[in-house]
């Protein structure tokens, strides 16, 4: 992030800071403060459309109103509130494995913070100072107040990165600056403009004293308060730290700090230097305007991953930070990133094989099919069909008309052998067969002395072959005659080739007639 | 009902669910989805590989047999000289032929060549000239014998029968390749 805001909410006021990070160091790139009007009328802040929202209070509407002056509406801030409502205590306790550090110094610290554990966030900053001796300070505030705080700030529309004490920010502010020196014990006096003052002694990176006291606006009675608590706190810190004595103290905040320097100077007979911030880069900026932003400056340092000196205390619970957009983008990139490598596995290991399989299978059938008949591809599917429906029929056409072809010498020559003397055969009609669907009354005409041809239009039962045979036969014996017929109806039955030929072969009709004065029997035998 | 609090963590979790539901659709639909309409397609066209080549085989078996079935048969311009050639084979057998009237009919491919035959000849005269006919090539269909004795006093006409058949045979419409196997 090149840009932070911080936003300090005050009892009386809200001050708002955006910094950027340059290669000379931090630099404010706006600030704005704006007061809060306690009596003043809620206001409903309208959105793109038009529409209103839940009405603003006092505090949101101060907040609202410093980020628009700053035009950060909607960013990410870092805030701070009144060092009057957040509780900071320091205390010894064994040093403790880092794995139970958490949760003992929490109950530890329940003896020291005002507030009910179950009702207050807290977060601490340990360091071992001695052999088995760590040195806490914990920082606590109310849920309540903290619930408030955060309302007010997203109800101005800001996104809360963190909430923090105000000694934090302070710290960070003057180390930014490069105006800590390597001094080993610091004090920070932040005033501000509802007269509370909020001192800060720490030593080593440890916060050992952190607490507030109230100006009346006397400017005698003041002074001799301001001297009386601030030298208290100075001997308070002399016996936490065991000796340690404070050297410099750094002065924020709002008020004509230059004559509280001087005259705490003197009061303190010049043993403690007593300084305000300087910032080189920012000439134009009034140094009282610039001194009663610093807690926010310090606030928007820390979005700019400037840290503090007195530690990074985060009193924003886990669950109700917002994280930084940089690190979900990162968290989403390597969301992505990770979908996509475990589908491309997916796809390369599971999905791909099956494919290669199916094309191979589809290769290994096809391959050696085409080398051996490169026409097998150049056809559709449809051609190939038509193709076959089209040669089935040619070929059962064919097929059909080479089965039906009949052996006529064959049949006549079984007729011709054993026919007996007596008979006398005048037509022999072989009909149907040879595939024709025509009879031949219908293509040609009969012969003559033919009487066969009634029975032509008649389908017989093997495939449409009709036998007709007509004749006479004389033995002087209508009875002998008659024999002699029947007896050969009989012998051409069960010829083997006239069996296949025809079904059924019958002697149809006989008669007596007369020719030439010989009485002779014609016949009719049908083989169907 | 509770006041159930929707943190920022929560808000940013559910962000972070909802972006990975996006982007396992978006990895799914462009990543998994395409190998199921791909492995579809190659299902199919396994099948119809499968097909395509039993429908090649069928088709050059039938094609191999639509040859033999009509390596006998004779083309369309055949059709003079083979008429020709019956009545020639009638001479040769004694067929005393009367008339010889040849019709060719379109039946599918091919074309019906059917001779109509009437004359005269002999019981055996006729079994010689089927028995020819028979084994003739192009294959002939012999159909509608009709074998009638002829009544007369003379000598000439003694043993004689009228006859009447028909001969077929399909005539190939295109010339066919002939291999010189």
């Amino acid at each position: 992030m090149s840009k932070g805001v911080g936003v300090y909410i005050g009892r009386n006021e809200v001050i708002a800071v955006s910094a950027v990070r340059t290669a000379a160091g931090p630099q404010i790139k706006a600030f704005a403060s704006e007061p809060i009007q306690a009596g003043a009328p809620e206001e409903s802040p309208e959105d793109a459309g038009g529409s209103k929202h839940k009405p603003l209070n006092p505090e949101a509407l101060a907040i609202r109103k410093v980020l628009e002056k700053i035009h950060e509406q909607g960013s990410f801030v870092t805030a701070a509130v009144s060092p009057s409502l957040v509780a900071t205590r320091h205390f010894v306790m064994p040093a403790i494995p880092k794995k139970d550090e958490s949760r003992a110094i929490l109950n530890e610290a329940t003896r020291y913070i005002p507030f009910k554990l179950s009702d207050s966030i807290m977060d601490y900053n340990a360091r071992v100072t001695l052999k088995n001796v760590s040195s806490v300070t914990v920082t606590a505030i109310r849920q309540e107040v903290l619930q408030t705080s955060l309302d007010d700030l997203r109800a101005a529309s800001a996104k809360v990165l963190m909430i923090e004490p105000v000694y934090c920010a302070v710290g960070r502010a003057f180390s930014a600056i490069r105006m800590l020196t390597t001094v080993k014990t610091q004090g920070f006096v932040v005033l501000q403009s509802d007269g509370n003052v909020h001192v800060t002694f720490a030593s080593n990176g440890i916060v050992y004293l952190s607490r507030d006291f109230l100006l009346s606006w006397n400017s005698d009675e003041d002074k001799s308060r301001f001297t009386d608590e601030l030298r208290a706190s100075i001997d308070y810190f002399f016996k936490l730290t065991g000796g340690e004595v404070l050297t410099q103290i750094f002065l924020a905040g709002a008020g004509d700090l230059k004559l509280w320097a001087e005259h705490l100077e003197n009061a303190f007979n010049y043993t403690i230097r007593f300084d305000s911030a300087s910032f080189p880069d920012e000439k134009n900026i009034p140094p009282e305007v610039l001194h009663s932003a610093l807690v926010a400056f310090g606030l928007a340092l820390r979005s700019l991953n400037y840290p503090s000196p007195l530690g990074d205390i985060k009193l924003l619970p886990k669950e109700d930070r917002k994280s930084e957009p940089v690190k979900i983008m990162t968290f989403l990139a390597v969301e992505c990133a990770i979908l996509a490598i475990l589908f491309a596995l997916a796809r390369l290991v599971i999905f791909q094989p099956i494919l290669t399989n199916l094309k191979n299978e589809n290769a290994a059938i096809l391959g050696p099919a085409v080398l051996e008949n490169p026409s097998l591809m150049s056809q559709s599917m449809q051609e190939l069909r038509t193709e076959k429906d089209a040669l089935n029929p040619r070929i059962e056409q064919l097929g059909a008309f080479l089965q039906t072809k009949e052996s006529p010498s064959a049949l006549l020559s079984v007729l011709g052998q054993g026919l007996p003397l007596s008979i006398a055969l005048d037509q022999i009609s072989l009909g149907g067969g040879g595939g024709s669907e025509a009879s031949p009354a219908e293509s040609m005409p009969p012969p003559e002395g033919s009487v066969s041809s009634g029975r032509k239009g008649k389908k017989s039962k093997k495939g449409g072959k009709q036998l007709t045979l007509k004749g006479v036969c004389y033995l002087g014996s209508a009875e002998k005659e008659t024999n002699v017929v029947s007896g050969w109806v009989q012998t051409l039955a069960s010829r083997k080739i006239l069996s296949d030929y025809y079904s059924e072969i019958k002697l149809e009709d006989v008669s007596r007639e007369k020719i030439r004065e010989r009485s002779m029997t014609r016949f009719s035998i049908v083989g169907d | 009902m509770a006041n159930i609090q929707i943190r920022e963590q929560h808000k940013e979790l559910a962000i972070k669910i909802a972006v990975g539901v996006g982007l396992c659709a978006v990895f799914f639909h462009f990543l998994i989805s395409p190998v199921f309409s791909r492995s579809v397609f190659l299902r199919q066209q396994l099948r119809e590989s499968h097909e395509r080549l039993e429908l090649f085989k069928e088709v050059g078996r039938l094609k191999d047999e639509l040859q033999v079935t009509e390596q006998p048969f004779a083309g369309l311009t055949a059709r003079s000289s083979l008429v020709g050639k019956i009545s020639d084979i009638a001479s040769k057998n004694k067929i005393d032929v009367q008339a010889i009237t040849p019709k060719t009919i379109p039946e599918g491919e091919y074309v019906k060549l059917r001779i109509e035959i009437t004359g005269q000849a002999s019981y055996f005269s006729m079994i010689q000239f089927f028995k020819v006919m028979e084994a003739l090539e192009p294959p002939m269909s012999i159909g509608d014998v009709s074998l009638s004795r002829q009544f007369g006093t003379g000598k000439k006409t003694k043993g004689i029968l009228k006859v009447q058949f028909y001969l077929e045979t399909y005539l190939l419409k295109q010339a066919r390749g002939r291999s010189n196997a």
